[in-house]
């Protein structure tokens, strides 16, 4: 009977033990927090943090556009819509705020986690010979705070600048459709064709690789221009002139 | 109580554990299963059949202890895929019938297909793979556009006649734009042109509609690409009208009353640029033979003249006047007259029919394109006027052989002798009644490497009673334009037909 006695106690000291095991869960608190959400498209979707913009495809008539960057939030979606903003981090940022970019809310709709912070650009005079730099992070809004730290900042460049093709002069170059060069007449070509590069069909004897414009569509090209190049001057006084003081021509 | 606990506690738990290993022997009814069988006597060998074409198995089921009639088939189709890293196949049902009979519309490759009958009542799998190489089967022939109410389609048509080469079998491939695409051609059909340069990659077809163009391949008959595809100007109207490959290598194309053109072998590059510049409206129709410099001669209807790019980046220029020594028979740069056809004669010669804008006149005007512009193209205008029925006539075409051109009216073909006597002979008066012409193309192959000694001497007609289609195949002396009474062979099975175009391999790879 003792023996009884013995394992019987025994075993209620093991029970009693084993529930010290049992793992306190605490209920979960939602902190809703945003981070920045730009992935390559790559296998792994590797992380980016720095994007460039360029004013020169825009027609000349567009002073500014608005960049949108992709966020995605931490937390439970909302059934309505949350505010999601930037801030600049002053630190290495060369543009200046409300001349050449300016902060609008962005939204994270209802239901969703992921969003679009939006950064307003402006295409200003002292950006076509230069470009600027915006370090952003994620601004506190009654809806989120700023979400994990490897993603808590994102870097945007943008220019309306134009440097010269290396294609433009040489033996199959840009100046047998388009003629000598200046960036008052690139600048109307990339306005005109939405296009900044033209590499060329190196021979005809090879098929053209993808990419690369042949002498047909070069010449489709330049017809289009010297349409175009009517039309401006036909509603413009003076004629489009470079910055040599030359009209602009196309051969 | 120590010998309940000693004895009896542990005798019982061996027990528990003992019973573990009894043997279940169940108290079942076991009844033999019968397995169905595909046999594959006499039908187990590779298929090798031509794009388009019907596959057709018929295999014999034995199902001892079953029943077959609660046998359910599938056939399915995928390529034979053999390297690992080439993606996963696609695998298509092409019928659920005992007896496979379908039209095989891949592309040219190997492929498997797979029956699999199912039991219904125990879900009973067999399975039979059969292995179906898929060829070219459209290198010569002819392609028929035809219509049905507001969409068409293409059907196929070779034979021994108009395809004299070895190893190639007569065939008529029925459907194959729908077969390829999944769906007929939209908007009333107008044009179907091969364009083919031996020795290169370019062996396209040109298939055009009010709406819409798309190039196949003429190979194996897919589409490559269709409507704005086919323009560099993301602001091209498609409204295609006419398209050619031009002797000179030029592809011309009359769109919307214009002229667009490119010259490539590549078709990444085989893109039309903006319409030649100009002030003009033109006549559907493309001389064949045009001189490298004369680029395109097209007819402007607006302004009543023959025209020309300067080059192929130019403007659209006029031929130059007849030098003051010269009396040319007419001057192209002042026609008039309204143009009713335009086709490839003897000589290489551009054949040129008109109509007068005011009045009964009727003309054929002959002009040299095939040369350089000199003042001098012009070579004949024929007062057509006279000739019986002519002003009922609706299909024109120009024998390449000889000094005779076709004209056709609702029902009759008339052979018109332009050189000699002026006058036109009654070549055909044989469709059934109720039949009305609705197409009339002289056999033509271009290229015809293999095809020289039937080139011209075949006429296609396709006819329409009301209801269906018939494409004739008839036999054409090239010389005289007179035409055998009894077709060399009849096709039905057709909507309206539209146009009919020769369709020739060439030389070289492609």
């Amino acid at each position: 009977m003792k023996t009884v006695n013995n394992i019987t106690g025994l075993l209620a000291l093991l029970l009693f033990f084993l529930t010290a095991c049992e793992k306190d869960i605490s209920s979960y608190n939602n902190d809703p927090r945003v981070y920045f959400f730009e992935r390559n498209t790559d296998l792994t979707q590797s992380r980016v943090t720095f994007k460039s913009f360029s004013f020169l495809k825009l027609p000349t008539a567009v002073t500014k556009d608005t960049f949108l960057i992709r966020v995605k939030i931490m937390g439970d979606a909302a059934p309505y819509d949350r505010i999601v903003r930037g801030q600049a981090i002053p630190d290495s940022t060369t543009a200046q705020a409300g001349k050449h970019y300016d902060f609008i809310d962005g939204v994270i709709p209802a239901d969703s986690i992921t969003g679009y912070l939006p950064v307003v650009l402006y295409r200003t005079a002292d950006i076509t010979d230069s470009s600027v730099t915006l370090n952003l992070a994620i601004a506190p809004t009654k809806d989120f705070k700023p979400g994990v730290t490897e993603d808590d900042v994102f870097t945007l460049s943008w220019s309306d600048n134009v440097v010269k093709p290396a294609n433009w002069d040489g033996f199959i170059s840009l100046s047998a459709y388009f003629g000598t060069y200046s960036t008052v007449k690139y600048r109307f070509i990339i306005a005109t064709t939405g296009i900044e590069q033209f590499p060329l069909q190196q021979s005809g004897r090879v098929p053209p690789k993808d990419g690369e414009y042949t002498a047909a569509a070069m010449s489709d090209i330049k017809a289009m221009l010297k349409d175009a190049l009517k039309a401006y001057n036909d509603s413009h006084d003076p004629d489009l002139t470079d910055e040599f003081g030359q009209l602009v021509t196309f051969p | 109580m120590k010998f309940i606990s000693r004895y009896i506690l542990p005798s019982l738990l061996s027990l528990l554990v003992l019973n573990a290993c009894k043997k279940d022997l169940g108290d079942y009814d076991y009844t033999k299963v019968g397995m169905p069988v595909i046999d594959t006597a006499g039908i187990g060998n590779p298929y090798y059949i031509e794009r388009y074409a019907s596959l057709q198995i018929d295999p014999s089921i034995r199902y001892d202890g079953g029943n077959t009639k609660a046998l359910r088939y599938q056939w399915l189709l995928y390529p034979n895929i053999t390297n690992s890293t080439s993606g996963t196949a696609v695998v298509k049902t092409i019928s659920t019938e005992k007896t496979l009979n379908v039209p095989i519309v891949e592309k040219v490759g190997e492929y498997r297909v797979e029956l699999i009958a199912t039991d219904t009542t125990n879900q009973l799998k067999v399975n039979m793979i059969f292995t179906v190489v898929v060829s070219v089967g459209i290198e010569y022939g002819i392609m028929v556009l035809h219509s049905q109410q507001d969409s068409s389609d293409v059907d196929f048509i070779t034979t021994a006649n108009a395809v004299p080469v070895a190893g190639i079998t007569p065939k008529h491939l029925r459907g194959i734009f729908s077969a390829s695409t999944g769906s007929k051609i939209a908007g009333a059909p107008r044009f179907i042109a091969q364009e083919r340069r031996s020795q290169t990659m370019q062996n396209w077809i040109t298939i055009g509609s009010a709406g819409h163009i798309a190039r196949m391949s003429g190979s194996d008959f897919s589409l490559m690409r269709e409507d704005k595809a086919l323009f560099r100007r993301s602001d091209a109207v498609i409204n295609p009208q006419a398209f050619m490959l031009l002797g000179n290598g030029y592809s011309a194309l009359i769109n919307d009353g214009r002229l667009h053109m490119y010259t490539t072998v590549y078709e990444t590059d085989a893109l039309f640029s903006a319409s030649v510049p100009g002030d003009y409206e033109l006549a559907p129709y493309l001389a064949m033979g045009s001189y490298y410099s004369v680029v395109a001669g097209v007819y402007d209807q607006k302004h009543g003249k023959f025209i020309h790019p300067a080059s192929l980046v130019g403007s659209m220029i006029d031929f130059v006047a007849a030098p003051d020594t010269v009396h040319p028979p007419f001057d192209l740069r002042n026609i008039g007259k309204d143009m009713l056809y335009m086709d490839r004669g003897f000589s290489n010669y551009t054949h040129a029919f008109f109509k007068d804008k005011t009045g009964n006149g009727y003309w054929l005007y002959i002009i040299n394109f095939n040369t350089s512009d000199n003042g001098n193209l012009a070579i004949s205008a024929n007062d057509m006027s006279m000739l019986p029925e002519i002003s009922t006539a609706k299909f024109f075409q120009a024998s390449e052989q000889g000094y005779v051109d076709l004209y056709a009216t609702d029902r009759k073909i008339y052979a018109y002798n332009y050189q000699g006597t002026n006058t036109a002979t009654l070549a055909f008066d044989g469709f059934p009644a109720g039949e009305t012409i609705t197409c009339m193309k002289i056999y033509k192959p271009n290229p015809n490497y293999n095809l020289s000694t039937v080139t011209g001497w075949i006429l296609y007609v396709g006819t329409w009673d009301g209801q269906k289609g018939k494409v004739y195949e008839l036999q054409l002396n090239a010389l005289s334009g007179q035409i055998n009474a009894t077709p060399l062979n009849v096709f039905e099975g057709f909507g309206k037909v539209a146009d009919i175009s020769s369709k020739a391999r060439g030389s070289g790879t492609y």
